[in-house]
């Protein structure tokens, strides 16, 4: 037998994978292995010889039991021969770890089958998730199966080994030594890491002329400079929403996008949900610079450009009574502003004026300021020490001059891509060039990974210990669920590398950090605690006393000239993809925007009334030229834009993102500058051409239907019942129907609180990756075939011209009617009535002639009108990942809701082993479940304690459609808004 | 039917042996006609294509239609109810006017049953391109199996399986029996062997013998007094397909009478059309003559006056039941995305078949070639309306889409009419076109009053 080649082995497969681009997947091994030409003894020789032949067949049976050879990790491997205690194979277990999103923890809780992670869940003891959980969160663990992440360390491109870089380092640390890291500079991302900050601080006094620079895209600049402004020192706030009765947002999207933000929509909704008619609701004003969720659920809401957010904000001061600088302009009605100041006096200690992060210091300085003359400092705010800055830090931009002047020589990129998500004006790419040694560590080969000499491939969070503090400071530890998939390494063995020059184990180093933290003495409770809670016992940050500075409304900058008559082009992080970073995630892309419903795509939000006066409708081509640099976008009309504010989302335009997330939109960074990073002024120019928008709805009135029924405090105090409307006699039996009656008869039905769903989406990625529903892709969306089983309905009840729309939000699952206009129609009997009333789709039953779709009134059902899972399909379901108790769904079938019946299953069954009925509120759907403010609620209808039968009975109740006598198990409960009494009539009057 | 009335339908020199020689030629002559062989050429061309788009279905699934949801029904069912349509005055033709005894059937009759059978082929075959998972469509069966899973028989689609299997059974049956004595005659007059065995196989022993006809003649009778009933049955089932869901525009009772009108006039609109193109293809002016046009116009306009009165009960029902989602699937179809179809179906089923009021136009080939081709356009864009302005904006505002034909839809339209085309341009290579022992009986009777006069 010829010798095998020397590193055929190496590159067998994991070459040909990783340097695969664009589309290109495969079936197996062996086909990946015949395109390589890499089979074992393809030494040009093809033709058939019977000694040749012989060999080959002895030599596989000899191999056949090498791939048990591979060397046994040296960490204790529990084999299943001998079960470990509590783990029933079948039955998954749950982890506390924590999910980062742009540096602050969400804490969660992973479901992890035989070993594999499957499902993020919300923690219900972490004070940032409360057990919910947001989509970017849980859409992580299918990035951790990305076939597109970086599967080797790199050295100019080509894969090189462990060892190589470890000599590579050893040369550079010799020389940082000598020079005390002169030219030395790391660029991070926000790092809230406790364990990561004192490795990065103990790597800086070992090279003390070493830089640290920050570069988060969506960063939170203004917060700390703003406090820096009021109080002499940055701080950063901690709100509670549970107090508050007055709350008014100065671009502040707190529901959506500012950290802590689960908990802030779970404890605000809480106060604005009626438990009866005589309670008082919370009451929220936003005046925000592009529609957002929070404004959305606004009782009222005013929409600026964002340069006149602080025009507003400094009418509001003067309005409370704060002598500051009148501005040029007064952007809000007199009277608006006057009754909002009296509401928010009218509440001390409860009212709460909330600044946007994106917003510049001024603004936060004035909210602050407004907040202390409301009392609400230690009651609504409280201040502490910032969690995630460091103030020693530079920005991008200083770290361009530096490059720019030559001082630096070796730059270490820690999860940060620069190379797409710099600033236009700063020509970035061409200084990064310049430097002479570039280092690369995150987990997919990005921009910046491609132009770097050296890239290590960084664990996923679900593969790395780790930790990381929340909104409120408390800090959180970070467990691995899985052994790295592609051998990456951990962000604290990146900094153990860099500063030893050796790799040690992950887990070590970072309980080494935590020795050092705790102060008692049963660190192994402290730490055995800590990862099963998945929270550092009180590590919550201490508040500090903060009072404003004497003079800091001297220090205000002046009032921003008046606005020209351009047009003001604001940006956003994605609700979905938030900077880009999570462009290769099927999951997020395909996630229907809260406000637009887009998927897939971004697009120039404009107002219709702009649209409509340059004569432009959604999906029109436009050139958008700000800066002497223009990008085409297709627009995109949202009701409450403000008329001279056009908004493009960031986080689009990824040329090295994935296969997944490769020209997908356009990148506002390209227009973005460094100087004014949220808001530039911008032309914008019709090329006549179109584009389709994959949106998932496209009608938005609601046609003066009753789908959806709202009432003010003030009519829902006077009429109770607002939301029954009669129906007509609709059987001739006795009503209403019995249910079943004993202990193990169920009736399953499901009551959504429209007062408190905010229209985040979180539930629909949560349906998504529990029931493995697949993700078909840009064109498919727009041919109405989206896949989600739940669908968030948003409508602009008011004409679009309207200058302040509202705008309402329902969560549309399955209704699982009792009387299914779905169910008889089927010619096959692939959906049927099962005893506990669930509306069943049993799908190897379906031939797919579609019939339940047409005579489903809700429109809940989905149909696989392609093999949308399988290798050949254009994103292929990740087998690890699917979730073994749901079926992965055939070409051909039809799928709908299915009130998470495995889970039912599950929960019967651990009842029926315990022998005892199912408790109420055991058993929770992923919808439920992921709902930062609790706005599902799922329960046996059998159970008269339950409590969706509680709620069942308000009078908020109401079925959707009921006069097609369907008796839908899934309600709602009418939302009830809180307006101001004294500002309605004279909104009106000024509409 | 008076005598001068049957002397008009029949030309004065037919006699039993030119007739016949002229018939079983057309099918015994040794090359087939030039404009023949290009129309076959075509069709044969035109079904290569949808077998094509068949197997591209079949492969890689129901989304290559323009189909989604709200609208998950297209053109598949479009099309099926179409076929079904076209079939229906088929078999009404043949059997009613037989029943009846109208004389000028004879001539037109074999026509209408071959379009039949292979009308309802294509409308076979779109149902099962239909379906999600063609492969399982035995589930609708009620056949034996391990789990006792039955169909359900609650459901309109179990019904309509079977009316569309019993109905190609039946015209099967009764296409073939028609045929007998014509294959017979075929069989005698064929010189080579192999045509001799081939016809002398299909005319399964026939001896023209007084007890073959006898049975013949019991046969015949039984089948089309079957035959109108199952016409009505089964575009009536069709029908309930629709009317039996809650979706506003589906959810009428008038439907069944509605459509089974809706059929016979795209299907004598079809013959027309048919009797239009035989006369000129194969020269059969005298035997398909202006007066047998003139009968058909009549017919066609008839039922488009039934089908007008449908479309005002609908409209009139919807405002009348104060449904507001009734209601507002009616302002849709005049003023919404599907808008132009409804006014283009009002255009051709409603306007223009006025125009057969007049006789010079039922008597013109040209005017009612031309109108045929409208009806059927009229029909069809009847049957789209329907389906896709109903569900494309039904109850929930948010779930509203619209679903927009795709170049495979259109392909496998061309491609059905092309096997449609096919089949019948095979039929009548192989088949005499008109019922040879019709004609003889008609030239029989013509003689047998000739002598009473006399």
């Amino acid at each position: 037998m010829p010798p095998l080649k020397p590193g055929q082995e190496t590159e067998f497969p994991a070459q040909a994978l990783a340097s695969q681009r664009g589309a290109g997947y495969w079936h197996s091994l062996v086909a990946l292995a015949a395109r390589a030409d890499n089979l074992i003894g393809s030494d040009g020789d093809h033709s058939p010889q019977r000694r040749r032949m012989l060999k080959l067949l002895g030599a596989s049976m000899a191999l056949a039991g090498l791939p048990a050879c591979t060397r046994e990790p040296r960490d204790t491997l529990v084999p299943y021969v001998r079960q470990p205690e509590m783990l029933v194979p079948g039955r998954p277990r749950y982890y506390a770890s924590a999910a980062v999103v742009a540096g602050y923890a969400q804490g969660v809780l992973a479901e992890s089958h035989e070993g594999r992670p499957v499902k993020l869940e919300g923690n219900p003891d972490h004070p940032a998730s409360r057990g919910a959980c947001d989509a970017i969160s849980q859409a992580s663990v299918l990035s951790l199966y990305d076939p597109d992440r970086s599967a080797a360390v790199r050295h100019r491109g080509a894969i090189a080994s462990g060892d190589e870089l470890l000599r590579a380092l050893g040369d550079k640390r010799r020389q940082w030594n000598a020079t005390r890291g002169r030219g030395l500079a790391f660029v991070t991302g926000t790092i809230t890491s406790p364990s990561q900050r004192a490795r990065i601080d103990a790597l800086r006094e070992r090279w003390p002329e070493a830089r640290w620079y920050l570069h988060e895209p969506v960063d939170r600049s203004g917060v700390y400079s703003g406090s820096r402004l009021l109080f002499g020192r940055p701080l950063e706030p901690r709100y509670h929403f549970g107090q508050v009765q007055v709350a008014a947002t100065l671009d502040a999207d707190f529901m959506q996008a500012q950290p802590g933000f689960l908990r802030h929509a779970r404890d605000f909704t809480a106060r604005r949900r009626p438990r009866d008619n005589s309670g008082d609701l919370a009451r929220l004003y936003a005046i925000e610079s592009t529609p957002s969720v929070t404004g959305a659920n606004a009782d009222h809401r005013r929409g600026l450009p964002y340069a006149q957010i602080e025009d507003a904000a400094r009418q509001l001061a003067i309005a409370t009574g704060i002598a500051v600088a009148a501005p040029r302009q007064n952007p809000l009605p007199g009277h608006w502003v006057d009754a909002l100041a009296a509401d928010l006096r009218r509440h001390p200690r409860a009212a709460l004026v909330v600044p946007g992060d994106q917003q510049p210091a001024a603004v936060h300085a004035l909210a602050h300021a407004i907040n202390r003359k409301l009392d609400a400092f230690d009651h609504t705010v409280e201040w502490m020490e910032p969690v995630a800055l460091d103030p020693a830090a530079g920005s991008l931009v200083e770290l361009t001059q530096a490059a720019a002047s030559g001082a630096i020589d070796s730059l270490v990129i820690v999860d940060s891509n620069p190379l797409y998500s710099a600033p236009a004006d700063l020509d970035f790419a061409e200084i990064f060039a310049k430097i002479p040694w570039r280092l690369h560590w995150g987990e997919y080969l990005d921009e910046t990974a491609r132009l770097c000499h050296w890239h290590v491939p960084a664990a996923h969070a679900l593969e790395s210990w780790g930790d990381a503090r929340a909104f409120d400071g408390s800090a959180a530890l970070l467990q691995p669920l899985i052994r790295p998939l592609h051998g990456g390494v951990s962000a604290l063995q990146l900094l153990q590398m860099l500063a030893e020059g050796r790799q040690g184990e992950p887990l070590k180093l970072l309980r080494e950090f935590w020795k050092t933290q705790y102060g008692g003495d049963d660190f192994e409770h402290f730490w055995r605690r800590s990862l099963r809670d998945g929270l550092v016992p009180d590590s919550t940050a201490k508040a500090a006393s903060a009072e404003p500075a004497a003079d800091w409304a001297q220090k205000l900058p002046a009032p921003a000239a008046e606005p020209d008559e351009a047009l003001t082009l604001q940006f956003r992080p994605d609700p979905a993809l938030w900077d880009g970073r999570h462009a290769n995630n099927g999951w997020l892309q395909e996630m229907p925007r809260p406000l637009t419903t887009q998927t897939w795509d971004n697009a120039l939000l404009i107002s219709p009334q702009l649209a409509a006066e340059r004569k432009l409708r959604d999906g029109s081509l436009v050139k958008v030229t700000s800066g002497g640099r223009t990008l085409a976008v297709p627009l995109l009309t949202l009701p409450g834009q403000p008329q001279r504010a056009l908004t493009l989302y960031l986080g689009y335009g990824r040329t090295a993102a994935g296969r997944v997330g490769d020209d997908i939109g356009v990148s506002a960074y390209r227009l973005r500058s460094s100087r004014n990073p949220w808001a530039v002024p911008a032309t914008i120019e019709p090329t006549g051409a179109e584009q389709t928008l994959a949106l998932t709805q496209v009608h938005h009135s609601i046609e003066g239907r009753d789908m959806i029924r709202t009432a003010d405090l003030h009519s829902y105090r006077q009429n109770p019942h607002f939301a029954q409307h009669p129906a007509p006699e609709l059987s001739l039996y006795p009503e209403p129907e019995p249910l079943p009656q004993g202990d193990d008869r169920h009736a399953w039905g499901m009551v959504v609180d429209l007062s408190a769903c905010i229209g985040c989406n979180a539930c629909v990625t949560a349906c998504q990756a529990e029931n493995n529903i697949p993700v078909v892709g840009a064109g498919e969306v727009a041919r109405g075939h989206d896949m989600h089983w739940l669908r968030v309905d948003r409508y602009f009840p008011d004409p679009p011209v309207s200058p302040q729309p509202r705008t309402t939000f329902q969560p549309v699952p399955c209704m699982h009617c009792e009387n299914a206009p779905c169910e008889y129609v089927c010619p096959v009997g692939a959906t049927m009535h099962s005893g506990d009333g669930l509306n069943q789709m049993i799908y190897q039953r379906c031939v797919g002639t579609r019939y339940c779709s047409q005579n489903c009134p809700y429109k809940v059902r989905r149909f696989n009108w392609f093999d949308y899972t399988g290798s050949g399909a254009a994103h292929p379901a990740l087998p690890p990942l699917q979730n073994p108790d749901v079926t992965v769904r055939a070409r051909g079938v039809m799928e709908k809701c299915t009130y998470c019946v495995q889970r039912i299953v599950a929960a019967r069954r651990e009842a029926e082993t315990e022998g005892r009925p199912i408790r109420d509120g055991e058993l929770q759907t992923a919808c439920q479940q992921s709902c930062p403010t609790q706005a599902i609620l799922f329960g046996d209808l059998a159970d008269s304690d339950s409590r969706v039968n509680a709620l069942r009975a308000s009078p908020l109740n109401y079925a959707m459609l009921e006069d097609r006598n369907t008796r839908p198990r899934t309600t709602y409960l009418a939302a009830v808004h809180n307006p101001n009494p004294g500002l309605k009539e004279a909104e009106l009057d000024d509409e | 039917m008076s005598q001068n009335t049957t002397e008009k339908l029949l030309p004065e020199e037919l006699t039993h042996g030119n007739m016949t020689e002229r018939i079983a030629g057309l099918v015994l002559a040794p090359r087939a006609r030039t404009r023949w062989r290009l129309a076959f050429a075509v069709a044969g061309a035109l079904a290569l294509l949808f077998a094509f788009c068949l197997a591209m279905v079949f492969s890689n699934g129901v989304g290559l239609f323009g189909i989604n949801i709200p609208v998950a029904w297209g053109f598949p069912i479009v099309n099926t109810i179409w076929w079904i349509g076209i079939a229906h005055a088929g078999t009404l033709i043949s059997a009613v006017l037989l029943l009846t005894r109208q004389p000028w059937r004879a001539p037109v009759a074999r026509l209408a049953e071959a379009m039949a059978m292979f009308a309802i082929v294509c409308a076979g075959i779109y149902a099962i391109a239909h379906l999600g998972r063609p492969q399982l469509m035995h589930f609708l069966l009620p056949y034996p199996n391990t789990q006792d899973l039955w169909p359900q028989w609650r459901s309109p689609l179990v019904w309509d399986f079977f009316a569309i299997a019993t109905y190609f059974v039946f015209t099967l049956g009764f296409l073939f029996f028609s045929l007998l004595p014509d294959f017979a005659t075929l069989r005698d007059r064929a010189r080579s062997r192999s045509l001799q065995i081939f016809y002398g196989l299909l005319a399964l022993g026939w001896r023209n013998s007084a007890l073959h006809w006898a049975r013949y003649e019991q046969v015949n009778g039984v089948l089309a007094a079957v035959a109108a009933p199952i016409v009505v049955s089964v575009t009536g089932i069709i029908s309930l397909d629709l009317a039996v869901s809650i979706v506003p525009g589906f959810h009428f009772t008038i439907f069944p009478p509605y459509f089974v009108a809706g059929a016979l006039f795209s299907g004598f609109a079809t013959v027309a059309l048919l009797a239009v193109i035989t006369r000129a293809m194969f020269g059969l002016r005298d035997l398909i003559t202006r007066r047998h046009l003139d009968y058909l116009g009549r017919m066609m306009l008839l039922f488009a006056l039934v089908v007008n009165y449908s479309y005002i009960q609908e409209i009139f029902t919807a405002w009348y039941s104060g449904d507001l989602y009734q209601r507002a699937v009616y302002i849709d179809r005049w003023t919404g995305p599907y808008a132009p179809a409804w006014w283009s179906m009002f255009v051709c089923n409603v306007l223009l078949v006025q125009l057969l009021w007049f006789r010079a136009v039922r008597r013109s080939p040209a005017a009612i070639f031309a109108l045929a081709i409208t009806s059927n356009i009229g029909m069809w864009l009847e049957r789209y309306q329907i389906l896709f302005t109903s569900v494309h904006a039904s109850f929930i505002p948010a779930t509203w889409g619209t679903a927009l034909p795709t170049a495979w839809d259109a392909l496998l339209a061309l491609g059905s009419l092309g096997v449609f085309a096919f089949f019948l341009l095979a039929f009548v290579r192989l088949a005499p076109v008109i019922s040879m022992h019709d004609m003889r009986s008609a030239i029989h009777r013509r003689q047998q009053q000739r002598e009473r006069a006399e």
